[in-house]
């Protein structure tokens, strides 16, 4: 039984942990689902598959083009990945890419990646860009091939069964190149940034949306301060989540940082996911944010996957669970 | 003295002497760029390390390693060939933040050289991660 109250504006939901368990679906046994509602944080094992439940998938740094250790095969890896994604159940009725599709924005490496995502059994995938698919053009190949029904560089919104999808690109200075004034006032420091005119059109883009609607946010870099040194965060996203702070439910969904991480603040439930090509080092564990090196072949699989997101009817929350290649 | 003596001690003074004579003749014959079109890695030559009170004249070489520019600082004479080399595992541009160059997208072990003709100062960054930064002063 659920109970909900309402204190100084915000919603406190109640609800039984067992009727959450029945209701929650499953993934082919290799994932671990988590939910996130009301700043609460709990884990459990996946139960059979529900019928009828909300699920979409986000895949993340396909970084199609790469081909180094640990994973000169990316576009097999990745290949593995949406047969697990078509063999899921439930059809998600759209996917989300959350960026670095390509490894260096040749037209060859979308061309591939556009290929293999031809398999994908969905109707719709929306993307946003990274900063590999936009640094060596100003996104014009990126722009050109994903920017149709988006606005200025890339962002846009979309609502389906209830739910506000904003997809941002926070990659802004990659797609924009290099402005004289950042160099000297010591400028970007590497961290991804949405730019006024996005945060513009972002305020107007929720303006008129009741407070109870779930927001989902996907982009890029995370949009909290993960590890700056590395450029793990998003220099304005304190502006964007300001304007989001009227909604009981956001879920930003990221990528960029090739490994899952999750954070709750208030009514934000923040999550990254890992890539489909091959993991980074944590936060400071290695000199450099570049490619996980020393991974075993046989380990590999472990440290690669995607992502599903499902809708929980009975506590009108999400559910992200986290699926691994092996 | 004994005569022995007298042998090693001019030996000695020979040895130093034709030691001399050679460091004098050994001095490097300096090529300087001063052609644009000039292509990249047609001779050897060896980079000479720059110094920010000695300009450097011929080539200068910035390895990229570790997500910087390794020296981030250089000051060059006008008609310097810079060449940048990733020595990274993860791609990296050097890319002046008033558009003077730009690599493009460098993979590990690629290339990029332009040759600095006119004096200034040229601050540049990597777009795929603008912490890194690196300056040329061309005097």
């Amino acid at each position: 039984m659920k109970k909900s109250t309402e204190n100084n504006g915000t919603k406190t939901n109640e609800w039984d942990r067992r009727d959450f368990l029945k209701c929650v679906g499953a993934w082919a046994g290799t994932g671990v689902l988590l939910s996130m509602t009301g700043g609460i944080l709990t884990s459990c094992k996946m139960e059979a598959a529900a019928p009828g439940v909300l699920s979409f998938a986000q895949i993340s740094d396909t970084h199609i083009g790469f081909s180094k250790e640990p994973n000169p095969k990316v576009t097999e890896s990745l290949q593995a990945l949406v047969d697990k994604i078509n063999a899921l159940p439930e059809r998600p009725p759209f996917v989300l890419h959350t960026g670095d599709l390509t490894h260096l924005s040749r037209p060859e490496e979308f061309d591939t990646l556009s290929e293999i995502l031809k398999g994908l059994k969905t109707d719709q995938i929306f993307y946003v860009p990274g900063e590999h698919d936009t640094f060596s053009d100003q996104g014009t190949e990126y722009l050109k091939r994903f920017g149709k029904g988006t606005q200025g560089k890339g962002w846009q919104s979309f609502d389906h069964n209830g739910t506000h999808y904003i997809g941002l690109n926070n990659v802004v200075a990659a797609t924009s190149g290099p402005a004289p004034g950042t160099f000297k006032n010591g400028g970007n420091e590497g961290l991804g940034a949405l730019g006024a005119e996005q945060l513009d059109w972002l305020g107007k883009d929720v303006a008129s949306l009741s407070a109870s609607t779930p927001i989902v946010v996907f982009t890029h870099v995370p949009l909290w301060a993960v590890y700056p040194q590395w450029g793990w965060g998003t220099e304005d996203s304190e502006q964007a989540l300001a304007l989001l702070k009227k909604f009981g439910s956001v879920t930003v969904l990221n990528g960029h940082i090739h490994q899952v991480m999750q954070k709750v603040e208030g009514n934000v439930t923040f999550h990254t996911a890992r890539s489909t090509a091959y993991p980074q080092p944590a936060p400071g564990a290695a000199p450099a944010p570049g490619p996980l090196k020393d991974v075993p072949p046989d380990k590999l699989g472990q440290m690669i996957g995607v992502t599903q997101i499902r809708y929980v009817e009975s506590n009108k929350s999400l559910a992200i669970v986290d699926s691994t290649l092996a | 003295m004994s005569k022995i003596s007298n042998r090693v001690t001019a030996a000695a003074v020979l040895l130093i002497i034709l030691a001399i004579i050679l460091a004098g003749c050994n001095s490097e014959k300096k090529d300087v760029t001063t052609n644009a079109d000039s292509p990249a890695g047609t001779t050897a030559k060896t980079p000479q390390a720059a110094s920010p009170e000695q300009p450097a004249k011929g080539e200068v070489q910035i390895i990229i390693e570790n997500f910087a520019f390794s020296p981030a600082d250089v000051t060059v004479a006008a008609g310097t060939k810079v060449t940048w080399i990733n020595k990274d595992d993860a791609p990296h541009t050097a890319t002046s933040v008033d558009k003077k160059f730009n690599s493009g997208g460098l993979d590990t072990d690629d290339k990029f050289s332009f040759v600095f003709n006119d004096k200034g100062v040229y601050q540049y960054i990597c777009t795929l991660h603008p912490q890194m930064k690196g300056t040329i002063n061309v005097k």
